[in-house]
């Protein structure tokens, strides 16, 4: 029963595991979230997309993308009041809407969501050591990440930005002299595979082609590397992900390659003004 | 996990006066109580930093010398002696905290009132090497002055064997391993701040310790080097960092950042033994964290406390600790959190204690917006003591009394590992005429041999 339900759809396995992350983060590792903020976050965020749904006529299975943006919301962005999640979930899922090509949206919501509140809200922040940067946690999370990456046929974006990630930090660790043991932990930090597995991992905003992946995967590594090397900017993945988003579009007229579905046969309603969108 | 109260910032003073502390502060777990543990003053706004680090050095002021790579050339300006004694006086503002409460008369309840206490002190830890000569080695001297009772070079190299070379042939006894730990600094082109005794300076001024050294420059990293710390460290070492900033709690980016357990009632028999119980509390939680961990022990503003473990540091003493935007014209004056128009200044106290292993890398850091105020706050509760016959709620009260007591030693243990056993025992001897709570389960004896 289980196993149908995960093959049918691997965003029921990934809601459980992201949920169970943030059970652990808000009951063990006392993130300054609190209760009122993830559930204005998953309030928001799900009206919003039952606006969407309503008013475009998709198909319903697009709550589950909306629950996995609330979770990504929930896990990552802090913030000193409550007005702040809500209104940044109603951005991100109408985000999907409101930014597309070809009919199809192209900035990751929860990363789109979070950029523009550490921009431009007061008051809000991500705090990247939370997980703890410990070898074990980072395998954990890795191992369930796999877990989902093997599901997803075409979460290969993931492997792919861990490979060049891991690959300039381990050139820039052998450069400057420092131990292997300073490798390892960067590599290892929870903020970091939750990055890769829950993020940059979304098929619905990742090239179609497996050379644009690669060729992207490169590009977002790069950048996340010199912000967070060069300019000092933490969480530079995050704004990486969202400054390449348009690059996405392009990839795909370059290297064309059939769009991902989340389901084989999925049947999608086309609504009056022909949007036909898969969230 | 605590959950936030999330009034907006500027009803955060009205709160304090709203929620008023009612009960007696009663002592402070501060860093006397390490005999071997660095102490370091950050203060941060933007790209603006000023570090002051205090040595708690115990050997011949002659071989008293330390490195600490910095990002720029620091001129004879930008480096200061400070005073110990600020080291003590924020070290005791915001220490994790005990406070007591007495049980009213359950006959006739009463009022309490609070009051404030002054402050202990003292700090520590050492990197020490010797002085002398000149040679090149791809070194370059950049700069070279005394300030106070330190003869101080900045040094840039153009690699680590050079370096490790140069300190050798002038008199420094550079641990083994220091060429590895270097290496990565000079290739960031950062530069290596050097002190030294000058004997002579010291000598003048009669003082028989070290001052803490403090240097100001701009940098992007927000950050403190501790690899090289490590070189000569015998085995865990034990650090507090007070971060002053204008914003927000600061934590680490790099290494996870928790909060201390704070706002537990413990027993009353505690009140003797505060310090053992902040050190087994300290060592459990270390233990639990794999020693992985940055604790957060206090987050304030600097301008009020409640309660209060030391009065809050005045004007001039934050600008003694290098608070830039602090303007010390009525520098008697102290700060308030909303009033005189000034900038506020809000401390982060971060303890962590770490080994080679367990923290690899330098420490990195972040400003968040959190402005949740927080302190490492243990509740003792004192029983009332009288006459508990008088009135029918006596009765009622003396039996909420046993399982309250068993409430307090289950805290006690979970938070040091202690045995609960040895704590419930302690507990029957302070208070031998509280009878046990006796309600034995119905198949208690039922097969007894």
């Amino acid at each position: 029963m289980i196993h149908t339900i995960l093959k049918s759809d691997i965003r029921i396995f990934q809601i459980i595991v992201m949920s169970l992350l943030l059970g652990t983060g808000v009951f063990v590792y006392d993130f300054t979230l609190n209760y009122q903020q993830v559930a204005l976050t998953f309030i928001a965020g799900i009206l919003s997309q039952i606006f969407w749904i309503h008013h475009l006529g998709l198909n319903k299975s697009s709550l589950l993308s909306a629950v996995i943006t609330c979770l990504g919301l929930a896990l990552l962005l802090r913030a000193n009041s409550l007005w702040v999640h809500p209104l940044v979930s109603v951005i991100a899922i109408s985000s999907k809407f409101w930014f597309q090509v070809s009919k199809k949206h192209f900035f990751n919501p929860s990363a789109f969501g979070i950029v523009l509140a550490l921009l431009f809200f007061p008051n809000t922040w991500l705090s990247p050591g939370q997980w703890g940067s410990t070898t074990s946690s980072g395998i954990w999370l890795a191992a369930i990440g796999c877990l989902i990456a093997s599901r997803a046929k075409r979460i290969d974006i993931s492997w792919l930005y861990l490979f060049f990630y891991l690959g300039g930090l381990f050139i820039r660790n052998l450069y400057l002299g420092y131990e292997i043991e300073i490798f390892w932990h960067s590599a290892s930090s929870g903020s970091l595979l939750l990055f890769a597995f829950f993020m940059i991992s979304d098929p619905k905003t990742s090239p179609d082609h497996i050379f644009g992946k690669i060729i992207l995967a490169l590009i977002i590594a790069t950048l996340s590397l010199f912000m967070q090397y060069y300019l000092y900017i933490t969480n530079g993945h995050i704004y990486a992900l969202i400054g390449t988003s348009f690059f996405v579009p392009l990839l795909n007229k370059w290297i064309q390659a059939e769009s991902f579905k989340w389901r084989n046969n999925e049947d999608f309603r086309v609504s009056n003004n022909h949007l036909n969108v898969h969230s | 996990m605590k959950i936030l109260g999330f009034q907006i910032i500027i009803l955060m003073s009205i709160a304090n006066h709203l929620q008023a502390f009612c009960g007696f502060y009663v002592a402070k777990a501060d860093t006397s109580l390490y005999n071997k543990a660095s102490q370091v003053v950050l203060v941060r706004d933007g790209d603006r930093t000023v570090i002051s680090m205090m040595n708690d050095y115990e050997g011949e002021l002659q071989n008293f010398a330390m490195v600490v790579p910095v990002p720029t050339v620091l001129k004879e300006g930008q480096v200061n002696v400070g005073e110990k004694k600020l080291f003590s006086r924020i070290d005791s503002f915001t220490a994790p905290r005990l406070v007591e409460y007495f049980d009213p008369d359950p006959c006739a309840p009463i009022i309490q009132k609070s009051f404030f206490s002054g402050m202990k002190n003292l700090p520590t830890d050492t990197m020490r090497n010797t002085g002398g000569g000149s040679n090149s080695h791809g070194v370059t001297v950049e700069a070279q002055y005394t300030v106070g009772e330190y003869d101080i070079v900045i040094l840039s190299a153009k690699e680590s064997n050079g370096l490790e070379t140069w300190l050798r042939e002038n008199g420094y006894s550079i641990p083994k391993g220091a060429n590895q730990a270097l290496a990565p600094y000079i290739k960031q082109e950062m530069k290596f701040f050097v002190a030294k005794v000058n004997l002579e300076e010291q000598n003048k001024m009669g003082l028989s310790y070290l001052r803490p050294l403090q240097f100001a420059f701009n940098s992007e990293k927000f950050m403190l080097p501790i690899r090289l710390g490590m070189l000569n460290a015998k085995g865990p070492q034990e650090l507090f960092v007070y971060v002053l900033t204008k914003n927000g709690r600061v934590e680490t980016t790099n290494y996870q950042t928790v909060k201390l357990p704070t706002d537990v009632n413990i027993p009353v028999y505690v009140k003797k033994e505060f310090d053992t119980f902040y050190r087994s509390m300290f060592d459990q939680q270390v233990k639990e964290e794999r020693m992985k961990a940055v604790f957060t022990e206090y987050f304030w503003d600097m301008g009020w406390c409640d309660p209060c473990a030391a009065d809050p540091l005045s004007k001039e003493e934050l600008r003694g600790l290098g608070v830039f935007w602090v303007n010390s014209d009525n520098a008697q004056s102290q700060l308030r959190p909303f009033g005189t128009g000034a900038q506020p200044v809000k401390v982060t106290r971060l303890h962590l204690r770490y080994t080679k292993e367990t923290f690899p890398d330098d420490l990195m850091f972040q400003e968040t917006k959190d402005k949740s105020n927080f302190q490492g706050r243990y509740v003792i509760n004192h029983p009332w003591a009288a006459d508990v016959t008088k009135c029918s709620e006596a009765k009622t009260y003396l039996d909420s009394l046993p399982s309250r007591f068993e409430k307090e030693a289950q805290n006690l243990s979970n938070l040091t590992g202690i045995d609960i056993n040895e704590i419930r025992k302690k507990i029957k001897i302070q208070f031998p005429q509280v009878k046990e709570d006796n309600k034995e389960s119905w198949w208690e004896g039922l097969w007894k041999k």
